[in-house]
């Protein structure tokens, strides 16, 4: 029972580690320049965060007051 | 339009490695400002194959025929930007912001520069005629080599090429100059020679490229111009975030707010149908530092497509580009995992009319198994760009290795373990049992973990690899004329 079992997990972790390694080997060497842009890349200032607050009741809404937000929509 | 030179009189073209001017007869350099186009300057109009050779299976409709056409493009577009709105959560907020803010931009701009441009580009240069009869399936046009005076054929978003007989890099100057002229430009810095050896040492260091794409001949090496839009975005958001944090042995969902906004000044899109988003987002990112004013001299010696999508398209694209990025900076500040958007409010304006613009690529095509594949340069930062085809006898053959040697050391471990704990006619206790019993699941999660990234990163080189060989892409360098 205990040799069935190491055999079948250990095969099991071994293949799963051995694909991730090839996987990653082979993304290194046929894959080139990947890129999907990030907000600091495309952006000068990056985000900037006007409201932050954790752990709050479900369906609370968010604060839309964008305070310091340097363009308008909709009048505001 | 072909430049000459000043001292002999030979062509002369753009040298990204100096940034001038080159004359490869005599050897001179002339600063490209050197070379200005002549106020008023006009070329013979770019004739429609079936005015030159009477293409009677094809017969002509008059403007508003394309007009049509244009307007189904557009129509498809709203349709799919509608679905994917009211689709969604966010129905009424979006609805506000694009009524108001980039519907109104965008119409602003096409009627003063996209839809009208056809018709009004034709009454200007007084060939009403030739461009506004242009059958709608009509992708060539006959074009006269400033050079030889020989005919070539362009397609309808070619801004420069090189004439089939002469040799000579002809720059459609009427079209650039009037209908499509980009704003700015990024100059190719990077030469034809610096590419291919980019290329070869990218695919020299490849452990799974098979040896006959390692000494690859270059089939076709093509500098080509891609048309992009820079678009100044603002966009706003507000979000309650559901996620999963841990707290000992259980898990707990939270609930999280964040509110923010966001300028995205350099936002590129780019501005040929031809190529696909994900290979032109690839591409990037190019030094806005370096952009300088448009100038056609630059496009000498090289390809160039002109823009063929509409501002309002750009805009569009902007935004959802822009809403992905600042969703992702979101999520990335809330704990936890398994995060999800519950409600969001996004809301955007472009704050100035997309600035079209001009940014360098090389393109490389070989073929292997007789299937084409293309590579990209970054013209300015020489990043390289595509998936190469893998050799699978060498992946599977490292795969079993690997596989044997992990499981030469693992399972006699394993087992070892196992006899340990559960054999032996050892009486074990409960607490024995359940140790054991979380390292086997710790051990299955851990595989299961190891095969999912695993799939995870092969489906994305796959993903790569066929991007490199669609057909878009390969035909976007392949229907170029030989010369340069």
């Amino acid at each position: 029972m205990a040799t069935f079992l190491a055999v079948i997990i250990g095969l099991a972790l071994a293949c799963g580690v051995a694909l991730y390694l090839c996987a990653r080997i082979l993304d290194k060497s046929n894959n080139f320049g990947d890129f999907s842009g990030n907000a600091d890349t495309l952006s000068t200032r990056g985000i900037v965060y006007t409201s932050s607050v954790d752990r709050v009741r479900k369906n609370t809404i968010p604060d839309r007051g964008y305070y310091g937000c340097p363009f308008q929509i909709n009048g505001r | 339009m072909i430049q000459f030179c000043k001292n002999c009189g030979a062509k002369i073209v753009f040298d990204p490695k100096t940034n001038c001017m080159y004359c490869d007869n005599c050897g001179s350099f002339f600063d490209v400002s050197e070379y200005q186009i002549e106020e008023g300057y006009q070329e013979d109009a770019p004739v429609p194959q079936s005015q030159l050779y009477g293409d009677y299976a094809n017969p002509p409709a008059y403007g508003g025929g394309q007009q049509q056409a244009y307007g189904g493009q557009q129509y498809g577009q709203q349709q799919a930007y509608g679905s994917q709105q009211y689709g969604g959560q966010q129905y009424g907020q979006q609805q506000a912001y694009g009524s108001q803010q980039t519907y109104g931009n965008g119409q602003q701009y096409g009627s003063q520069q996209t839809y009208g441009t056809q018709q009004e580009y034709a009454g200007q240069q007084g060939y009403t005629d030739q461009q506004a009869y242009a059958p709608l399936d009509m992708e060539c046009y006959i074009y006269r080599c400033g050079s030889c005076g020989a005919e070539i054929s362009i397609n309808n978003v070619e801004a420069s090429t090189f004439c089939v007989y002469c040799g000579n890099p002809n720059v459609v100057f009427s079209r650039v100059a009037k209908v499509k002229r980009p704003q700015k430009i990024i100059p190719f810095s990077v030469t034809w020679q610096q590419a291919e050896m980019l290329i070869r040492a990218k695919v020299r260091d490849g452990f799974f490229i098979p040896n006959e794409i390692k000494n690859f001949r270059v089939e076709m090496l093509r500098g080509i111009y891609i048309p992009y839009y820079i678009t100044c975005i603002g966009y706003r958001d507000a979000m309650e975030v559901k996620s999963t944090v841990k707290r000992g042995k259980d898990s707990e969902t939270i609930y999280s707010l964040r509110s923010g906004y966001c300028v995205f000044d350099r936002m590129t899109t780019d501005a040929s149908r031809r190529l696909t988003d994900a290979t032109s987002e690839k591409l990037e990112p190019f030094n806005m530092q370096e952009l300088k004013d448009f100038n056609e001299n630059y496009l000498t010696g090289f390809y160039a497509d002109v823009s063929d999508v509409d501002p309002q398209e750009a805009c569009v694209t902007a935004y959802w580009r822009a809403r992905g990025l600042f969703e992702e900076e979101i999520l990335k500040s809330v704990e936890g995992s398994s995060k999800k958007i519950l409600q969001q409010y996004p809301e955007y304006i472009v704050q100035t009319e997309p600035m079209k613009t001009m940014f360098p690529a090389w393109f490389l095509t070989f073929r292997y198994k007789d299937r084409p594949y293309t590579i990209l340069v970054n013209g300015q930062t020489g990043k390289v760009v595509g998936g190469i085809p893998w050799n699978k006898t060498k992946f599977i053959t490292l795969f079993v290795i690997i596989a044997v040697l992990l499981s030469i050391i693992i399972i006699p471990i394993l087992k070892g373990y196992f006899i340990l704990e559960f054999g032996s006619g050892r009486r074990y206790s409960s607490s024995s049992n359940d140790s054991s019993g979380k390292l086997l699941v710790y051990i299955v999660i851990g595989a299961g973990l190891a095969i999912s990234a695993g799939v995870t990163k092969l489906k994305r080189v796959l993903k790569s690899i066929r991007l490199a060989s669609e057909s878009s892409l390969t035909s976007f360098v392949s229907k170029r004329q030989k010369g340069g």
